[in-house]
């Protein structure tokens, strides 16, 4: 089955390979890439990255120039920080959009109240707070 | 930075990627994955200094415990990169310290999440 990893780096996708047994990995490192992996083959589940501090502004996924006038007075500096922040969620997001029901896991530990709106917003999307081998399995398993 | 965003930045720029061998091999690592444990205790990018710069201003017992965790991880750096089975074994056990130490000294500001 595959898992299609999505990420600003490399971490999550070595450690998918070393460790997740049975998956087809493959990644994405943008929303444009991630759209275009869901449209080359069927995708079994997704292991997202939150945080894509890395990432160019232009590969964002959100109007940072919006995002600065509506939230941070301006400030474009602030406005890629906050979507840096969350753009696993905001790439997800994208992909629900263009169909893509795919489980998603993030290995973060968000509070039990942001997990709840992410499946709210999402759909099925789990999360493990760090890399735990046995942890990830059984959750991409059991989604 | 607030303090809670700081301390969730500590857990997660440090501890998560720190643990990412180390939670799941016991006391040695498969020769396979030696680069990726080698990339978590060094970087880039350099989990010591990104704990240093977060670190700055907190007085803890913890901050210095982990400093010294640090301090002994970058002692072990060439040996840790032969392979050497010793170092590499506490190399694993130093960087579970680390999250240890970091857990408890984040755990009272984000237990209070909402």
């Amino acid at each position: 089955m595959r898992l299609l990893v999505i990420e600003d780096g490399h971490e999550y996708e070595e450690f998918a390979r070393a460790f997740l047994a049975g998956w087809n990995v493959s990644a994405a490192h943008t929303a444009a890439e991630a759209l275009a992996a869901i449209v080359e083959a069927p995708v079994a589940r997704l292991l997202v990255d939150l945080r894509f501090e890395r990432a160019s502004v232009d590969d964002l996924v959100g109007d940072v120039d919006a995002v600065a006038q509506r939230r941070f007075g301006g400030d474009r500096f602030r406005a890629a920080r906050y979507l840096k922040e969350q753009q696993g969620t905001l790439i997800l997001g994208e992909l629900r959009k263009a169909g893509c029901d795919a489980p998603a896991l993030f290995v973060h530990d968000f509070s039990e109240r942001r997990l709840s709106n992410l499946r709210r917003l999402y759909g099925v999307v789990n999360a493990v707070p760090r890399f735990d081998a046995a942890l990830m399995q059984a959750a991409l398993e059991s989604a | 930075m607030n303090e809670r965003e700081r301390a969730l930045a500590l857990r997660h720029d440090v501890s998560k990627y720190i643990l990412r061998v180390a939670m799941n091999v016991d006391q040695s690592c498969p020769p396979g994955l030696l680069t990726m444990l080698l990339a978590d205790l060094y970087g880039p990018p350099d989990p010591s200094a990104r704990f240093e710069a977060l670190a700055v201003g907190i007085e803890a017992t913890e901050i210095t415990l982990v400093r010294q965790c640090f301090a002994e991880l970058r002692s072990l750096k060439e040996d840790i990169g032969a392979g050497e089975a010793a170092a590499v074994s506490r190399g694993l056990a130093l960087a579970r310290e680390i999250a240890s130490k970091i857990d408890r000294l984040t755990a009272p500001v984000v237990e209070g999440r909402g």
